[in-house]
């Protein structure tokens, strides 16, 4: 009783998630996904990689439109659902069997989107061919951007899971985002308690993975200004853009376990809502 | 009391209540297990000329008049005539109490009464052991499964060697019994549905004592030290078995002293909503529950199904709840499996066919123990039975209410329910479709007249399930309800009381009325006669006899 019990749910799940996507239009989220990465690297894209500013703005912009991806996939999904998951929690459903469905199911959802995002990213911005990790960056920028949108979705099935209704949850996804997008170092230079908030944030790590793999502390982006002023020349690297193995591994990595801590909260949150029901 | 109440009602109503479906398993060293239903008052004693035993007894240990089971007021109570070898209770030896035999116990679930000749060290190998329950079927078959000389003995569904069980919700590889230097003790296999011992859950594993009552979905197995019996409930998803309503016995007990409710928060102000409720809910009992406004109808409901929890309060229930013999509260999260839910206002995926619903249902609880060949028909058996067929492969959001209640029906039918409740599944229809779709909700849990005129059930097992019903028009299907529960608000407390428990022609006489809808202009203080307390004191006096 329990664990194998709970492993075999979760394949009911996923077919049943694939249906309501299927019958419920939720390829609609697809669409959006392809709309807002046009909208994005039509805007930033001629820029990038010419300048630190402008690489480095790009980067940010891509990063926002992954997570406003992600959040948007799941935010209202468990939340309107609470009564019918009480329902079945006491015919036997596992809890942590249901968000691992959802989990799942996005993993799949997600693949599909960031690869629209990258494609149109391609399309659009010339990305320097040498990576991090091996001669070919596009690899690395796909991972980075797949946990990006992945972490963000699973970080919506959390606040779905902890919000008691879809109003609550909508109301909720700006003031996240606010914080991801303000959380990232790129807006403003982040002190003390700040700091410290901001280890938690897709933004921040995942600014953190895109700047290392473009390489934003290379000379061979200059800054804007140093293109009229020559002699201008930026004093000392950013630790967080450091183009080595350690950053973008320690970047995933948090990104990984940031995921896996919004899965945990939401598998407590559920069971905390349903005990005693 | 006014004057027509009183004119109407000069004596206290007194409905003898039938005795209790209890039962006495009886073990006789070398003979097969019997299963005796009690009957009211019966003796007990050694099969000999000229002596009228109801329960005869093989063992020479046991006297020809050895003792006798007196049923008073709901109660049964065992007492040994003086028998020359005497009888022990739980253990303990009765002693003679006057020239008529000993002082008479009462039984309850798990007694134990033995007759003995020495010491309980050395039992006789002519002992016989008595167990006394309300949970056994009549002439159940039960087979003798010796441990003598085993060291390992699994237990699972259809499992060849060991004890090998027939209930369609025991996993293949369900438990194991494990000899050990301590005794012998059982141990769960990561089985589907658990197994609880003495009505508690074992997580792991469990030093087994004699007399242990081990529960694995519907069957029992009781270890008596040196062997195993156990009630073969042999139940297939496709079971089509019938119900002997005469071979009843109780599904839920009910002894509410109090259910207390608060708004979920630090500083809330908690209420009284229902208190001293006792009752026995029984295996095809369809039962309507009756009540004003505010009468506690659905917090009754939910303090007997485990919701002690919602949004809007937490219920604190003082007493106990007792289903299929296990503690409810104690042992929720097994049982909470065997209760139906059918809210008045269900939240459905509404963009999923009816069929994808209570497929997923069934493959939550049974996938991994069944085939999906298998769980595909059984699904297609629960479809038809509900008359779901037209509409199986149609979205959630495009058919009736009511058919989305007998889909929610099906879900739970799918599984092993034993105890089904509706919250007003009826409102919002017409008169022609509150009757259908009352024939339709209850199928799972109701008895049909079949040509012998015998009582039939339909459920998913051989136990015969039951159900509890609130509904604002009884009147149209009276005659489906077998019992009725009415639930009065009190104006000393302001809590809801049980004002009624029984079969529905004595309810009419009790409350002097012609029609079930009556009862509540009766009892009502809003818009009725106002009667509550008068019944509530009436039924409380005719329960005291």
């Amino acid at each position: 009783m329990g664990i194998i019990q709970a492993i075999r749910q979760i394949p009911v799940y996923i077919g049943k998630n694939f249906r309501l996507f299927r019958n419920q239009k939720d390829w609609k989220f697809i669409i959006i996904a392809a709309v807002i990465s046009l909208l994005v690297c039509s805007i930033v894209g001629e820029d990038m990689f010419t300048t630190y500013e402008a690489t480095k703005s790009g980067f940010f912009a891509i990063i926002s439109a992954a997570i406003w991806i992600g959040i948007f996939n799941s935010i209202q999904r468990i939340c309107k659902e609470h009564d019918t998951i009480t329902s079945e929690y006491r015919t036997g459903l596992h809890l942590s069997s249901y968000i691992l469905s959802h989990v799942i199911f996005d993993f799949f959802l997600c693949l599909i989107q960031t690869i629209i995002l990258l494609g149109i990213c391609v399309w659009f911005i010339d990305f320097p061919e040498k990576g991090i990790l091996s001669d070919h960056a596009l690899p690395e920028y796909f991972v980075t951007l797949f946990l990006v949108v992945w972490g963000s979705d699973i970080m919506g099935i959390m606040i779905s899971s902890v919000a008691s209704t879809p109003n609550v949850a909508m109301t909720a996804m700006p003031f996240v985002l606010i914080l991801q997008l303000v959380m990232s170092g790129v807006l403003f230079e982040l002190k003390g308690a700040a700091e410290h908030i901001a280890n938690i944030t897709f933004s921040k790590w995942g600014m953190s993975a895109l700047g290392s793999i473009g390489d934003l502390n290379s000379e061979s982006l200059p800054l804007k200004m140093s293109l009229v002023f020559p002699q201008v020349t930026r004093l000392e690297s950013e630790a967080a853009y450091e183009a080595t193995t350690e950053n973008l591994m320690g970047a995933w990595g948090c990104m990984m376990l940031i995921g896996l801590v919004c899965i945990l909260i939401a598998i407590i949150s559920l069971k905390i809502r349903n005990r005693g029901s | 009391m006014n004057g027509t109440a009183a004119e109407n009602n000069k004596t206290v109503y007194y409905a003898p209540a039938p005795p209790k479906p209890a039962t006495m398993l009886i073990l006789e060293n070398g003979k097969e297990v019997r299963v005796v239903q009690l009957n009211g008052d019966m003796r007990i004693g050694r099969d000999a000329p000229g002596y009228c035993n109801d329960i005869k007894l093989t063992s020479g240990i046991a006297g020809r008049n050895h003792g006798e089971l007196i049923y008073l007021d709901g109660v049964y109570y065992y007492r040994d005539n003086n028998s020359m070898n005497g009888t022990y209770y739980n253990g303990a030896k009765l002693m003679p109490y006057n020239e008529k035999g000993t002082k008479a116990v009462p039984l309850h679930d798990g007694d134990v009464l033995r007759i003995d000749r020495v010491t309980l060290d050395k039992p006789h190998p002519d002992a016989v052991e008595m167990i006394f329950s309300t949970a056994f079927l009549p002439d159940e078959k039960w087979t003798r499964f010796p441990l003598n000389g085993m060291q390992r003995v699994p237990v699972g569904r259809n499992c060849g060697e060991g004890i090998s069980l027939s209930d369609f919700m025991v996993s293949r590889n369900h438990a194991v019994l494990q000899r050990t230097g301590a005794g012998w003790k059982i141990e769960d296999q990561h089985s589907q549905n658990g197994l609880a011992v003495n009505g508690e859950i074992v997580t792991k594993e469990y030093l087994l004592h004699p007399f242990d009552v081990i529960r694995i979905a519907n069957t029992t197995l009781i270890f008596l030290g040196n062997e195993v019996i156990f009630n073969n409930v042999s139940s297939d998803l496709h079971s089509r078995a019938g119900f002997d309503y005469n071979k009843r016995s109780v599904v839920m007990r009910v002894n509410i002293d109090e259910v207390i409710a608060r708004r979920p928060g630090v500083f809330t102000k908690k209420k009284t909503l229902l208190k001293d409720i006792s009752l026995d809910i029984e295996s095809g009992d369809f039962t309507l529950i009756l009540g004003g406004a505010g009468a506690g109808k659905s917090t009754f409901i939910k303090a007997i199904t485990g919701q002690q929890r919602s949004s809007e309060q937490i219920l604190d229930i003082r007493g106990e709840i007792f289903l299929d013999g296990m503690d409810l509260y104690r042992n929720l999260r097994m049982l909470k499996h065997k209760i139906g839910i059918v809210p008045q206002y269900a939240d459905y995926r509404m963009q999923d066919t009816v069929y994808h619903t209570i497929m997923d249902a069934a493959r939550t609880k049974l996938a991994g123990e069944y085939s999906l060949k298998e769980i595909e028909q059984r699904v297609e058996d629960v479809i038809e039975s509900m008359t779901l067929t037209q509409i199986r492969d149609s979205m959630l959001g495009v058919i009736s209410g009511g058919q989305r209640k007998r889909v929610q029906v099906a879900i739970h039918a799918v599984g092993d329910i034993s105890f089904f409740t509706y919250d007003e599944p009826d409102s919002g229809l017409d008169v022609a479709g509150r009757v259908d779709q009352m024939k339709q909700l209850i199928k799972p849990i109701t008895k049909e007249e079949s040509v012998d005129n015998s009582m039939q059930l339909r459920p998913c097992s051989e136990i015969g399930n039951a159900g509890l019903m609130i509904s604002h028009y009884p009147d149209d299907v009276a005659h489906m309800y077998k019992k009725v529960i009415v639930l009065a608000k009190s104006r000393k407390d302001d809590a809801g009381h049980l004002a009624f428990y029984g079969d529905v022609e004595n309810a009419l006489s009790f409350f002097g009325v012609k029609r079930l809808s009556e009862i509540v202009m009766e009892i009502n203080y809003e818009g009725g006669k106002g009667r509550g307390d008068e019944f509530i004191e009436k039924f409380e006096q005719t329960r005291r006899g």
